[in-house]
């Protein structure tokens, strides 16, 4: 008798929680009209509108006299200039190495403005540069000159309002890239760092309803100190992209996923900072 | 009824833990934003101010790091133990705050410092430091040391000297002289008066000695200095001209070339039985070697090829093998205390290269060029390159010579201030 009591205690508990995961779900689905007619160009959804910056630091930036990295840059789609294969010989590496090295110094003077073929000039010791991971060495470069992706050239299942189970069959490429582009952007890591060729971060990032990072968890057995910077670069990159506000990745979740937050309540990030490239 | 609850139940989990997958792919690569505000405590000799200044300006010149303008600071500590407002610091950028202070008690000083990763918001590393005041130089090395292993996972190079030989006069009359110098160029003292000609020294592992090759006796020799004292001895006698020497890792044997009869050969001497042990014997020249970090392989230059190349074997001489096969030739060779590349000269078209390859020969990048660079020394974590960059001769006959230093991204070229011309850098181990 008890044991059927409890049973049945434990099934109307279940078909309780049930309903409330799964409700607006099935209502949804019920009126909901076919992927194909809802077709909308992404370029007209404005995903940033609106901040959930604390006020204290939006104040705090327009006082101080240190600028934050470009926040509005992500927005738009770098102009990158095409580079030259790698070569077969040694010469070639090296006059490839010092226009890198060259470029990398222009760019920070001139905002991306590339001149490939300049000379290395030497620097006096307490030059302060900044230079793109993706110059690091000619021979990755190809394949880290990526453009940075736009929200232009997909399909719109992503606006059905839930009418896919999965989100990450409806988050579109594009979407995946952008937030993938701007941790990315958040993150810094030394390159010179040795075997980080060989260096892959999985974090588990919690995120709440409102896009925000409750909690990051790295999931690797960090088994060397290189390994263990490289991991807190990667967390540190999830953090500073949480305090950027509106430009936050997470926030396109949060504005055009609420539905599915079941879904992107927890992410898995994987972090290859040289993306297989041969350093 | 237990199957469906079961059902129930898979399908619940399965959807609450569908997490969503991200790629992220490539980082950039740029200094990392550091805050080091002036230390605090109870220091009345200007002491903490300079401590500051030097972590400071390691930090700078290590190129992995970017100090924010201390006028940027909206948090001004009044003492170690005042919580950080992280907030106010992630407003301003920082990745990392240092706090620090400093506290002199008579001619000691005890300096505490604290990382803190200003996302995170978690202390990364925190230390008490003791020393004599005089020290405080060391002191504010070590701590940047610590900031340096910390945030980018390796050994810094900050507490760590450099060797080199410095020159003055015209060139027909050149005054060369032994010196050495902490990395940053401060603390310089020349070690010979400059009456003989002396050429590539080294470091002993543990500091003490310094190997070299001087004219003294009218031909090449190597001879040991003690740097306490600036005494020196002629190593073995050898018969012909010995040159090109270099310690062992452990500093319990030397390798150097040995010239009988026009014919050059790689020979190691035992420092503590004075045997010495023939390695090649080959008709051309072989000369530069160099250990690998675990002492099992060396690598040298030879013409057996007809040209100067790059060779590697085993410490004992056998299974010589060639790895470099670039056009022009390649000489200088020294293994990387990490053991993953090895730095050489390599000469092309009349034009010169500071460039490094794996041990096998693969991966060959050239970082530095000019009229005349050579003589590449790695920093004590492998991760920098010192070398030293002659300018052609200008109108008054002079050649400009300078030291200069490299990262092994191939970025941040950059001299070494040294107050006379300088060549033939070696950078030491970490002193501590």
């Amino acid at each position: 008798m008890r044991k059927n009591l409890l049973i049945s205690f434990v099934a109307h508990i279940l078909v309780i929680a049930l309903m409330l995961v799964d409700i607006n779900l099935f209502t949804q689905k019920q009126d909901k009209a076919p992927p194909a007619v809802l077709m909308v160009d992404l370029t007209k959804v404005q995903i940033a509108e609106k901040t959930n910056l604390p006020q204290k630091i939006n104040k705090a930036v327009t006082q101080n006299k240190l600028t934050p990295s470009k926040p509005l840059e992500n927005k738009k789609t770098p102009k990158k200039t095409p580079v030259k294969q790698t070569n077969k010989t040694a010469l070639k590496t090296q006059e490839k190495a010092i226009s890198k090295n060259a470029a990398s110094i222009k760019s920070s003077e001139k905002k991306k403005e590339i001149k490939p073929k300049e000379k290395v000039t030497n620097q006096p010791m307490n030059q302060k540069q900044s230079y793109d991971f993706k110059s690091l060495l000619a021979s990755v470069e190809k394949v880290r000159q990526a453009p940075a992706p736009t929200q232009q050239k997909e399909n719109t299942s992503a606006i059905t309002n839930g009418e896919e189970v999965n989100l990450a069959q409806i988050l579109t490429i594009s979407e995946r890239d952008l937030i993938a582009y701007k941790l990315k952007e958040c993150w810094n890591v030394d390159a010179g760092i040795e075997g980080i060729e060989d260096i892959i971060i999985d974090i588990q990032a919690f995120i709440n309803k409102d896009g925000h990072v409750r909690e990051v968890k790295i999931k690797n057995n960090l088994t060397s100190q290189a390994m263990k910077a490289v991991a807190e670069s990667a967390r540190r990159a999830i953090l500073i992209c949480d305090n950027k506000g509106n430009d936050s990745p997470f926030k396109i979740l949060a504005e055009k996923y609420a539905n599915h937050y079941n879904q992107w309540k927890e992410l898995e990030l994987r972090f290859n900072p040289l993306e297989g490239s041969i350093f | 009824m237990k199957k469906l609850l079961f059902l129930i139940l898979v399908i619940l989990s399965f959807q609450a833990s569908a997490a969503l997958k991200i790629d992220i792919a490539g980082a950039k690569s740029e200094p990392t934003p550091i805050a080091v505000p002036q230390f605090t405590g109870n220091s009345y000799s200007n002491l903490a101010q300079q401590i500051t200044e030097v972590v400071r300006a390691d930090l700078t010149n290590s190129n992995l790091f970017r100090v924010i303008d201390p006028d940027a600071y909206i948090q001004h500590f009044t003492s170690f133990y005042t919580p950080p407002k992280f907030q106010d610091w992630q407003t301003i950028s920082a990745h990392a705050l240092l706090q620090a202070e400093v506290q002199e008690e008579g001619n000691r000083i005890a300096v505490s410092f604290r990382l803190w990763d200003v996302y995170a918001e978690q202390s990364m590393v925190a230390k008490s430091l003791n020393a004599s005041a005089d020290q405080w130089r060391k002191v504010a090395h070590i701590i940047a040391d610590t900031i340096y292993e910390r945030v980018t996972g390796e050994k810094g190079y900050f507490d760590s000297k450099i060797v080199f030989i410095s020159e003055k006069g015209p060139v027909h009359k050149r005054i060369r002289r032994l010196a050495v110098m902490d990395q940053d160029g401060a603390n310089l003292r020349y070690l010979t008066n400059g009456k003989d000609i002396v050429m590539t020294p080294r470091f002993s592992p543990n500091m003490k000695q310094i190997v070299y090759m001087s004219y003294a006796k009218g031909k090449p020799q190597v001879y040991l200095m003690n740097i306490e004292n600036a005494q020196t001895q002629a190593l073995g006698h050898f018969d012909g001209m010995s040159f090109a020497p270099r310690f062992s890792p452990k500093g319990d044997k030397l390798i150097m070339s040995l010239a009988k009869n026009g014919n050059s050969d790689i020979y190691v001497y035992d420092l503590a039985n004075q045997k010495r042990t023939q390695l090649t014997k080959h008709p051309a020249i072989d000369t530069s070697p160099s250990y690998s970090p675990d002492a099992k392989r060396i690598v040298f230059n030879s013409d057996r090829s007809g040209k100067q190349h790059l060779y590697v074997m085993d410490a004992n001489g056998d299974n010589v093998k060639r790895i470099s096969f670039g056009e022009g030739s390649y000489a200088t060779p020294v293994w990387s205390p990490r053991g993953d590349y090895i730095a050489f000269t390599k000469i092309k078209d009349g034009t010169f290269y500071i460039g490094v390859m794996k041990p096998d020969g693969s991966g060959e990048r050239l970082l530095a060029e000019g009229f005349l660079v050579e003589g590449p020394s790695w920093s004590p974590n492998g991760r920098l390159l010192t070398f030293w960059r002659q300018q052609p001769m200008d109108k008054s006959g002079h050649q400009t010579t300078k030291l200069y230093r490299i990262d092994i991204t191939g970025y941040y070229d950059q001299e070494i201030p040294t107050p006379e011309d300088a060549s033939d850098p070696a950078w030491s181990h970490l002193l501590h």
